[in-house]
């Protein structure tokens, strides 16, 4: 079992640079194909989000990102201090709008919520934590 | 990430992404990609058999460009997704909205040029 974590400062250039050494990570444990897309993708939405639509930040705020590679799953946990905010109950995508109605936002959740074989959210001692488990061959 | 811009004679652009278009993917090409195929005003196909990876940001991109197009009175194909592609752009529902086509010369043949 290959584990690895990361804490991110909530900004994107912070992002940008942790999604590289996740796509390290991930190569070097054997992860690719759907899982590792997926795994990655995971990351960036959920983060993201959290840098696009929790603001402000004190200084230093940061996610805690937890990739944990098994035989058969990859599991991703992400843990942050903002205020309880469940990615489960986002509100759902409608897939089937025509262009003209599409916005060009709003679509992270739904995929994370689709992609992964299951999410868990929890809120303890003041902090969020997502668990999304993915699992490694079709 | 990189963009490629390659022009037929029948008055379709023709651009490709190549690489992984994450959150830096998208800062090194969004602008360009627009430049490219909404400000030319004229059918487009955007090749994406070399790209490796999208999430929603990226999905975003190619929304912004397919409405411009639109607006102006043209379409947007996309051409040749590899799985994993597939898999988010379809799960996005983007092929409700954006026309998806096996390659380019498929893409050529929905907007008529070939």
């Amino acid at each position: 079992m290959d584990t690895a974590a990361w804490r991110i400062p909530l900004s994107v250039d912070a992002l940008a640079s942790t999604e590289r050494e996740i796509d390290a990570f991930l190569g070097r444990a054997g992860v690719t194909g759907r899982a590792a897309h997926v795994s990655r993708l995971v990351v960036e939405e959920v983060v993201r989000n959290l840098i696009a639509h929790t603001p402000p930040y004190p200084d230093g705020e940061e996610a805690v990102v937890t990739l944990t590679v098994a035989a058969d799953v990859v599991t991703v946990i992400v843990e942050d201090g903002r205020p309880p905010f469940a990615p489960t109950d986002a509100p759902p995508l409608d897939i089937e709008a025509p262009l003209e109605q599409r916005r060009a936002g709003g679509m992270g959740l739904h995929l994370v919520r689709s992609l992964t074989d299951e999410l868990r959210y929890e809120r303890h001692a003041a902090r969020n934590r997502l668990t999304a488990t993915i699992r490694r061959h079709e | 990430m990189e963009l490629e811009i390659i022009e037929t004679e029948a008055g379709v652009t023709v651009v490709a992404l190549v690489g992984k278009l994450d959150v830096d993917g998208l800062r090194r090409v969004d602008v360009k990609f627009q430049a490219s195929t909404v400000a030319r005003s004229q059918p487009a196909i955007v090749d994406i058999s070399r790209l490796d990876y999208i999430a929603s940001l990226g999905i975003g991109m190619l929304i912004q460009a397919a409405q411009g197009l639109q607006r102006k009175g043209h379409r947007l194909v996309l051409a040749g997704a590899q799985a994993n592609v597939d898999m988010a752009l379809r799960t996005s529902g983007i092929d409700q909205a954006i026309t998806m086509v096996a390659d380019v010369d498929d893409a050529l043949r929905v907007l008529g040029g070939a």
